[in-house]
């Protein structure tokens, strides 16, 4: 099946006319919408989109985690449609790190264990597995916590944790489905420069799915996905809340007026912070303003 | 392997209530297979014991606890000229049901000739047993639980004796036995009989070679060997309990089992979400599975080892209090308990398995 085309583009992710549709008549819900995506080896792709426009799915759908309806998937050339399910574990074990928004560690096992782990489960034991696990701590800057349980790390080290995690078994393809979504907007920023970092060094393939416009400028390419299609610019139906800079559709009930312009607000919280002091806000809003 | 121990160690009061409760089904399975042991040994003795190699009854009777073998005492002349014989002394094991301080009680008579020994007590708990007319040793359960101690007397339908020793292993579950001296026995059953004749083998004699001859030249006998007598007294005694001890047994490893079961279960259900993380990042169910039978290895060879542990020493502890508590273990029961409970908890790590591969890990993008 794969054309020479995608052979010489070295193409990490190709999804070809994918479609998800969940549930049946009232309750159908089309997901993804005949979508298309080439990811190419050591590109960094930020898919942006109002909640419910089907990032998680596409994210789980490229890390075979969910079956597509319709279309075709490859990674790495591999037709996951050909995989048994023993094949698709491995896959997501060798070839995909997955970065969840929660980070999704073992409660019982050290930072260092977490990592340990995925190592195990690939077959690499003892020394050089601690070894390993240890040098990626370091390189997230958790040398200093490896014996500490998930409990004991602040939420920004877990994720760290985490891309320490997904980072084990050098997979070609990282995923990751709103990592900065639970933290603060500081440790968030740092998360980003790490992904960033780690993207760059290493030549990893990165695909992200988020609504902090943040990441948008770490991406080497951002799209937009919206009623389940994937483009490269994003219709007038959506907004940014000025306050906490996320992508947030019109519709929403928090809005407030200023000098004739309408601002969005993704929660009550947001809007308060905005009334104390509009014009900082304002100002900010327009460095953030997606040309389109 | 290490994410096993670590979840069992997250739960260590779970786990430490499900071992306990292990412990409590090790203490079923082995008071079972102790009373069964208990009381089968007890049986051997009886005849083992006696220094007898042969058991003559009357004929049919075959050499059983509660045959109705009655022989007359004028031929243990005849069955000592027998070629092959070297001793022969009479025995009377004989039930009586008598009134103790008002309670009726089944005893059994045990009068044995004290020139041989043949047939005396076999398990002596203290006192001694050189037994002269008038004196008595009675089994310490029935001593403890009617107030008897060496030296008092016990009436015995109205004939009096005294308290010289007292028996261990004679308490046979509804009957206590006393030792008498053959003279003294003989008032509870008719003049000049006997129930046994026991008969030791020369040197150069085979006990088939001897019993051939004895009932070649005594008419109206049965012979049986030790070993032949050993069965019929167990079949006699315990045989019909065999099933029940089996049954209760096997209640004792179910209910260690359902303990082992419900805690694999329990652990399996509150790690669903983790297992959803591992089977994301890439375990497979097998991986999984695997974990959930280190887990049941584990707990029931924790438990099960434990249980062997405690258990033997409580039923001691139990023993110096309730003397009827015939229990009577060894390492080999202990050994075969651990084994077959630890193999059996393993087998509980398969209720859970279709539960682990229903767990779908996209659910862990859902979670907030
Ligand atoms: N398992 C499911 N069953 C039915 N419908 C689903 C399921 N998962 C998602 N959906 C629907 O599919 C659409 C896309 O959901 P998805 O979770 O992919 O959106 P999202 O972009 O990740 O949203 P958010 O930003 O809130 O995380 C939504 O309308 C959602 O209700
Ligand atoms: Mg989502």
């Amino acid at each position: 099946m794969s054309n020479q085309d995608s052979h010489s583009l070295d193409l990490v992710v190709e999804l070809d006319h994918v479609s998800k549709v969940y549930g049946h008549d009232a309750s159908r819900v089309v997901a993804l919408d005949d979508t298309i995506l080439h990811v190419e080896r050591g590109e960094m792709v930020v898919i942006m989109g109002p909640s419910g426009s089907g990032k998680t799915t596409l994210i789980q759908i490229i890390g075979a985690l969910l079956s597509p309806t319709t279309g075709c998937v490859k990674i790495n050339g591999t037709d996951l449609g050909e995989l048994s399910g023993k094949k698709l574990s491995k896959l997501r074990l060798r070839d995909i790190g997955f970065i969840f928004q929660n980070p999704n560690l073992l409660a019982a096992l050290t930072a260092r264990r977490n990592v340990e782990l995925v190592l195990n489960l690939n077959g690499i034991k003892g020394d050089l597995a601690r070894e390993t696990a240890l040098r990626l701590l370091d390189r997230v800057g958790l040398s200093g916590r490896t014996r500490h349980l998930p409990a004991e790390l602040s939420g920004g080290e877990q994720q760290r944790v985490a891309i320490a995690r997904a980072l084990a078994n050098s997979p070609s393809l990282i995923l990751a489905d709103e990592p900065t979504a639970n933290l603060d907007s500081k440790t968030g920023h740092k998360i980003i420069e790490m992904m960033k970092d780690i993207t760059k060094t290493e030549e990893r393939t990165v695909i992200i799915a988020t609504h902090d416009l943040r990441i948008r400028d770490v991406a080497d390419r951002v799209l937009w996905l919206e009623d389940g299609r994937l483009s490269s610019h994003w219709s007038n139906g959506y907004a940014i809340d000025p306050v906490c800079l996320m992508l947030i559709g019109k519709l929403t009930k928090t809005t407030s007026e200023v000098e004739e312009d309408v601002y969005h607000f993704c929660s009550e919280s947001c809007m308060r912070e905005f009334t104390k002091d509009p014009q900082k806000y304002i100002e900010r809003s327009k460095l953030g303003r997606i040309s389109h | 392997m290490s994410l096993a121990l670590r979840n069992l160690y997250h739960q260590k009061s779970k786990v430490a209530i499900s071992i306990a409760g292990v412990t409590l089904s090790v203490f079923l399975i082995l008071t079972m297979s102790g009373l069964y042991l208990g009381f089968s040994t007890m049986m051997d003795n009886m005849v083992t014991h006696s220094g007898a190699d042969l058991w003559v009854t009357s004929e049919g009777a075959s050499g059983s606890l509660h045959s109705p073998s009655l022989l007359p005492l004028n031929i243990r002349e005849n069955l000592s000229n027998i070629e092959g014989v070297d001793t022969v002394s009479p025995l009377i094991r004989q039930p009586l049901s008598t009134t103790l301080k008002d309670d009726t009680v089944l005893l059994y008579i045990n009068g044995y000739d004290t020139d041989t020994g043949m047939g005396g007590p076999w398990s002596m708990a203290s006192g001694n047993s050189d037994l002269d007319a008038g004196e008595i040793v009675i089994d310490k359960v029935l001593a403890s639980q009617y107030g008897y101690d060496i030296g008092d007397n016990i009436t015995i339908e109205e004939k009096e004796f005294k308290i010289i020793g007292l028996s261990d292993k004679s308490y046979i579950m509804i009957a206590y036995i006393i030792f008498l001296s053959f003279d003294d026995a003989k008032s509870f059953l008719l003049e000049g009989v006997t129930n046994y004749f026991l008969v030791s083998v020369a040197d150069g004699f085979t006990d088939e070679e001897v019993s051939a001859s004895i009932v070649d030249t005594i008419t109206d006998v049965s012979v049986s060997t030790t070993s032949e007598t050993a069965k019929a007294y167990k079949d006699e005694v315990i045989g019909g309990f065999i099933p029940v001890f089996w049954m209760l047994s096997g209640i004792g490893y179910l209910v260690g089992i359902q303990i082992i079961g419900v805690l694999i279960h329990s652990i399996t259900m509150e790690n669903s979400k983790e297992f959803g993380i591992l089977k994301a990042v890439g375990a497979t169910n097998f991986d999984l599975y695997r974990v959930v039978a280190v887990q049941a290895f584990i707990i029931s060879a924790l438990g099960f080892t434990i249980g062997s542990i405690v258990v033997p020493v409580l039923i001691s502890i139990i023993q110096t209090y309730v003397p009827e508590f015939v229990v009577e273990i060894d390492l080999q029961m202990i050994m075969q308990s651990s084994f077959l409970g630890t193999l059996t908890g393993l087998l509980t790590s398969i209720l859970p398995a279709r539960r682990i591969a229903q767990i779908d890990p996209a659910l862990v993008f859902k979670e907030v």
